[in-house]
């Protein structure tokens, strides 16, 4: 810490939040605060572009430094939360493509030069996420499906009695056949689960101008029983967004599909759909034909 | 030379009693593994009829004997079935239906 105090000019990086059109409201970027080691945001020019910036001190951001850190789920979140707080500040002003989170470079000139050769891809991306926000949509499969928990606690207590209990008799083909038959029933659950998560995805899809599938979460992660089946993002018109959240809603509230529990969360930036390394115009599979 | 041996304490955890449960559950995750791929084999020959009546008591009972004793080991390590499992990336969990 007492390093980057001493000579931060001299080994700053250059940590880039989010690319836009118009400068953001100066008194709201210097309200803002980016990562907390860091110097104040700032707006630097590109081409015709606005990139927000931030100096960061290489001794924290440097790759090895970066990697450790992100390592430790605690940095990963505080470093996540920074950069969501540069995006948040550079929005507001007409589109915002928000730019991966620790987009580091040596200097202003580096940053500069990266944006302008990007500059007809961001501009796409500035076009297409123009008065639209991302919603973020979760489904698990319905948790503890009644009749499959039942069947197994009170089956285990009554086919171990009379297996263990009477010896030999037909202890084991009892519990070959209550295996089996909770396999067939877990099967046709998670069938119907599946087929619900497809059918909720194909609705919010009709209301949106573009969605992702991004890879299903772990129950770890989640902290859930159920296995997670679809974690998507859609990128909704403002002018639909009604629309959308009633269809959501409907979703959310339950009973329309009862094998699955559905989450949403937005409007957020659209994080998911502002991939300025890839060209957005060759990736037709995530446009919704409407 | 401090500063080498501070990094080396930080990346291994050496604590005997955790590496004793890792292990512990390593073991058990790699066994109902097995236990889960030879249940689902005696059970697609039981639903297919191919075993004989005497065959699919003494298959049932073994696995049904094997379930018991890994919730006995489990119970002995502090686990439960839920947490038998490795988490595979892309490729999803390891054991695909994990008992509660």
């Amino acid at each position: 810490m007492s390093a980057s105090t001493a000579g931060p000019a001299a080994i700053d990086l250059v940590c880039a939040f989010a690319v836009t059109r118009t400068p953001p409201d100066p008194a709201g970027l210097a309200a803002a605060r980016g990562h907390e080691e860091g110097g104040p945001l700032r707006v630097l020019r590109a081409g015709g572009l606005c990139l927000i910036v931030q100096d960061v001190p290489a001794a924290l951001f440097d790759e090895s430094a970066l990697a450790e850190r992100l390592n430790r789920p605690a940095d990963l979140e505080r470093c996540a939360r920074a950069h969501h707080r540069g995006v948040e500040a550079a929005a507001g002003r007409g589109p915002v493509v928000p730019l991966p989170m620790a987009t580091l470079y040596r200097g202003d000139l580096t940053a500069a030069r990266a944006v302008t050769a990007r500059q007809p891809v961001l501009n796409t991306l500035l076009d297409r996420l123009r008065d639209r926000t991302e919603w973020a949509v979760k489904v698990h499969a319905a948790e503890a499906a009644p009749e499959a928990s039942g069947d197994r606690g009170t089956g285990a207590a009554t086919g171990s009695g009379s297996g263990s209990g009477s010896g030999s008799g037909s202890g084991g083909r009892v519990y070959l056949s209550r295996v089996s038959a909770r396999r067939r029933e877990q099967r046709g659950a998670h069938g119907k689960a599946l087929a619900e998560a497809e059918a909720v995805d194909a609705a919010l899809r009709r209301h949106a101008v573009a969605a992702t599938r991004h890879r299903p979460q772990s129950e770890r992660l989640t902290g859930r029983r159920a296995p997670q089946l679809l974690n998507a993002a859609y990128l909704v018109a403002d002018a639909r967004r009604a629309e959308f959240t009633a269809a959501l809603a409907r979703f959310t509230a339950g009973g329309a599909y009862p094998a699955v529990r559905v989450d949403a969360s937005g409007p957020w930036i659209p994080y998911s759909f502002a991939r300025w390394d890839e060209d957005p115009r060759a990736d037709p599979d995530q446009e919704v034909p409407s | 030379m401090t500063a080498p041996r501070d990094r080396a304490a930080h990346a291994l955890d050496l604590d005997p009693e955790r590496v004793t449960n890792d292990l512990a559950a390593l073991v058990l995750t790699v066994v109902e593994l097995l236990r889960q791929l030879m249940e689902r084999q005696a059970v697609r020959r039981f639903d297919e009829g191919t075993l004989s009546a005497e065959q699919e008591d003494r298959l049932g009972t073994a696995l049904m004997l094997l379930d018991e004793r890994m919730d006995d080991l489990c119970a002995q390590h502090g686990l439960s079935r839920s947490d038998l499992n490795l988490d595979l990336g892309p490729l999803g969990p390891l054991l695909a239906d994990p008992e509660p």
